[in-house]
């Protein structure tokens, strides 16, 4: 019987998903949280089902501030006796013309990929830190390392996510947790349907899965998936402002 | 969730180069798209196996069910299993097999899924003792062009169960199926191959070796004495577990060119083919998956044919007029030098329950053929030979069928298109096949 159960914050991603299916593979239990449990339940009785894990659907919503508290409280009553890892990737990111006009779907987007995420991770951390065992990972994006007109309210969240899993790197270093910080470039999923993305290839959700099971197992502290971004993203971290900001990307 | 994509049929022959294609990834997406209908026209589609156009809709929306791939309940009592439309037969297989049990019926490829197999009623190689893939649905959850779901089963709505298997997707979006699966101890299969030295051996060891699974494969090259010659396949399940590792699959990276599979690269091939030492009266035991779908071990396969495509043709005859036809079609196949080597015939048992259900008494013959020059007439001329033999013509494989020709052969036309009035009136749903074949009732 694995000691490990995974929560998965904003698991109705096709990513969460594959995950989800992978560690299952493994015997892992899981915690699917996210707004849309009737789905998220039917996610969890095709895992159980499958791999004969105990899987389960709870509600996360995270611009709903007042419901934290209570959500951390049911997290830890499921997690009891057990090693807990957190995978955060719930976002939201809607195209910028958009949230340049309306600043409720910015700040919407600002609170559901970051604070409303900070907002449950951070107790969890410290829950963590408590019991010295679990791990982290926090789904980062390319477009986090450098703000660029094209994406850049979203970008600034995952640039603050970036900031936030490398001090929770370093604060629970000394109890044992470790802190995976991911940045993929482009998958394809829901997120990217139907959008006008620059001609780099797009990853699949499966492949994201594996490599980012793969990194945490390694105990890497921040990777670029597909492997690929890291030699476009230096580049483009480089570029000197002067011109960079001259760019339309 | 909308994108634009090229949908075509496994022939590549009929495509819609830029088209909207909608992929809903949750439960209440696929109901929000119908319900905000956003686009004119719509077709379920899985994974786009069949040949022809029954999976296009020219100018208007798909909506891609493969993400929607959950099981979502097994009863270890009745074997009952009830899970999404967008899971695949080679899904099914693996979580039936890890239950000691088997899928019913599955078509020749695993990549097919749940909503296809009832979309075009299919068959697999145990037709004559287990009919076709709705004989052992129990129920399935339709979103008709109301935005209602419905749960439908034979007793509570028998007209739209039957109209909706073998409906082309023509009735609404199938979401989820419950499917009674049958008990085996392994996913063991003992198989047989025997070569047959021309078509009445072959057709005698079809109507006279009784096994759970049967398939003829037929050099549709041979001709004189050999005419027809093949290898004939029999299997049952086993007791015993034979170690399976889902072999890597290879690919067709690119399209080959168009001279690839002729006359005689096909001829070469055939001859190989029969004379293999596996053929000649060998026994062996095989992973289910690996009998059942023998071409999923190459990805891409039809790209073989070249950028042009290839179309596919299947009909079934009755047994008093089969061998004369068989032999008809097979002498014009190999004077024509059409190269076809992907050439099966089987043994129908019962005819299929749904309205435009394809199977019916006898033997059933399927052939592929490069889309080239006066490939299209030689169709034609099959198609009509099938209807002068009092047989007809699979609607999941053709690209070519007329409504005249689609009348004569499918005697319950007017009995979907009743149901069609009634759940689909707007021709919400619909496909450049059911254009074709004039099954929009509006």
């Amino acid at each position: 019987m694995s000691q490990n159960i995974r929560l998965f914050l904003g698991a109705s991603s096709a990513v969460a998903r594959h995950m989800a299916e992978l560690y299952a593979a493994e015997g892992d239990a899981l915690i699917l949280a996210g707004r849309d449990t009737e789905d998220l339940e039917r996610t969890a009785s095709h895992l159980a089902l499958k791999h004969k894990i105990k899987a389960s659907a709870l509600s996360y919503d995270a611009l709903d501030f007042a419901s934290h508290a209570d959500f951390i409280a049911e997290v830890k009553t499921h997690a009891e006796g057990m090693n807990l890892h957190i995978i955060a990737l719930a976002a939201y990111m809607p195209e910028q013309a958009e949230m340049d006009k309306d600043i409720d779907k910015a700040l919407k987007c600002i609170n559901t990929g970051y604070t409303g995420l900070v907002s449950v991770l951070h107790p969890l951390a410290a829950y963590l830190e408590e019991k010295r065992n679990g791990s982290v990972i926090i789904f980062g994006s390319v477009a986090g390392d450098r703000g660029r007109y094209g994406n850049y309210i979203y970008g600034s969240t995952k640039a603050a996510l970036h900031c936030y899993g490398a001090g929770l790197r370093n604060r629970l270093e000394k109890s044992d947790v470790h802190v995976l910080t991911v940045k993929p470039g482009f998958i394809d999923t829901v997120m990217t349907r139907g959008m006008k993305l620059p001609p780099l290839p797009i990853a699949k959700p499966r492949t994201v899965a594996q490599n980012v099971i793969k990194a945490n197992a390694k105990k890497r502290n921040e990777i670029y998936t597909p492997f690929f971004w890291w030699a476009i993203m230096l580049i483009i971290r480089n570029i000197p402002e002067f011109i960079f900001k001259k760019l339309k990307i | 969730m909308k994108a634009r994509e090229r949908v075509a049929g496994w022939g590549n022959v009929i495509a819609s180069e830029d088209a909207v294609v909608y992929r809903p990834e949750r439960f209440a997406s696929a109901k929000q798209i119908i319900e905000e209908c956003a686009d004119k026209t719509y077709l379920p589609v899985g994974n786009l196996r069949s040949y022809g156009d029954v999976c296009v809709n020219g100018s208007g929306a798909h909506v891609r069910m493969r993400r929607l791939n959950r099981i979502l309940n097994f009863d270890k009592e009745t074997k009952i299993v009830t899970v999404e439309a967008g899971l695949t037969m080679s899904e099914l297989s693996d979580f039936a097999i890890s239950k000691k049990c088997l899928p019913p019926v599955v078509p020749g490829t695993g990549f097919c899924t749940v909503g296809g197999a009832i979309g075009n009623d299919i068959h697999g190689k145990n037709h004559e003792n287990s009919g076709t893939f709705t004989d052992h649905v129990v129920a399935f959850d339709l979103l008709t062009a109301d935005g209602k779901v419905q749960t439908v089963t034979p007793e509570s709505d028998p007209k739209l169960f039957y109209a909706t298997a073998g409906g082309l997707g023509l009735t609404g979006v199938i979401l989820s199926v419950s499917l009674k699966l049958k008990k085996a101890e392994s996913g063991t299969l003992k198989v047989k191959r025997q070569q047959m030295p021309n078509l009445t051996a072959l057709m005698d060891g079809l109507s006279q070796i009784k096994d759970d699974y049967s398939v003829a494969w037929i050099d549709a090259l041979a001709d004189g004495q050999s005419l027809g010659r093949g290898v004939l396949e029999t299997a049952h399940s086993v007791g015993i577990e034979v170690p399976y590792d889902a072999p890597e699959p290879t690919s067709v990276p690119f399209y080959m060119p168009s001279f690839l599979l002729n006359k005689y690269s096909v001829k070469l091939f055939n001859y190989f083919y029969y004379n293999r030492a596996e053929a000649c009266d060998r026994e062996t035991f095989e992973d289910y998956r690996r009998f059942c779908f023998p071409l999923d071990a190459i990805k891409h396969w039809n790209r073989l044919y070249g950028k042009k495509g290839f179309y596919q043709f299947q009909c079934v005859l009755p047994e008093e007029t089969a061998e004369k036809t068989l032999r008809a079609i097979l002498k014009r196949c190999s004077k024509s030098g059409a190269a076809s080597f992907l050439a099966v015939l089987k043994k129908f048992g019962a005819e299929g329950k749904g309205m435009l259900s394809f199977p019916r008494p006898g033997f059933t013959l399927a052939l592929d053929f490069p889309n080239k020059k006066g490939v299209v007439a030689m169709l034609k001329e099959f198609e009509a030979m099938t209807i002068a033999a009092g047989g007809r013509v699979y609607l999941a494989k053709d690209a070519l069928m007329s409504p005249e020709s689609f009348e004569k052969m499918y005697p319950h036309k007017n009995e979907f298109l009743e149901v069609v009035s009634r759940v689909n009136p707007e021709a919400l749903f619909t496909s450049n096949a059911a254009k074709r074949l004039r099954l929009n009732v509006k």
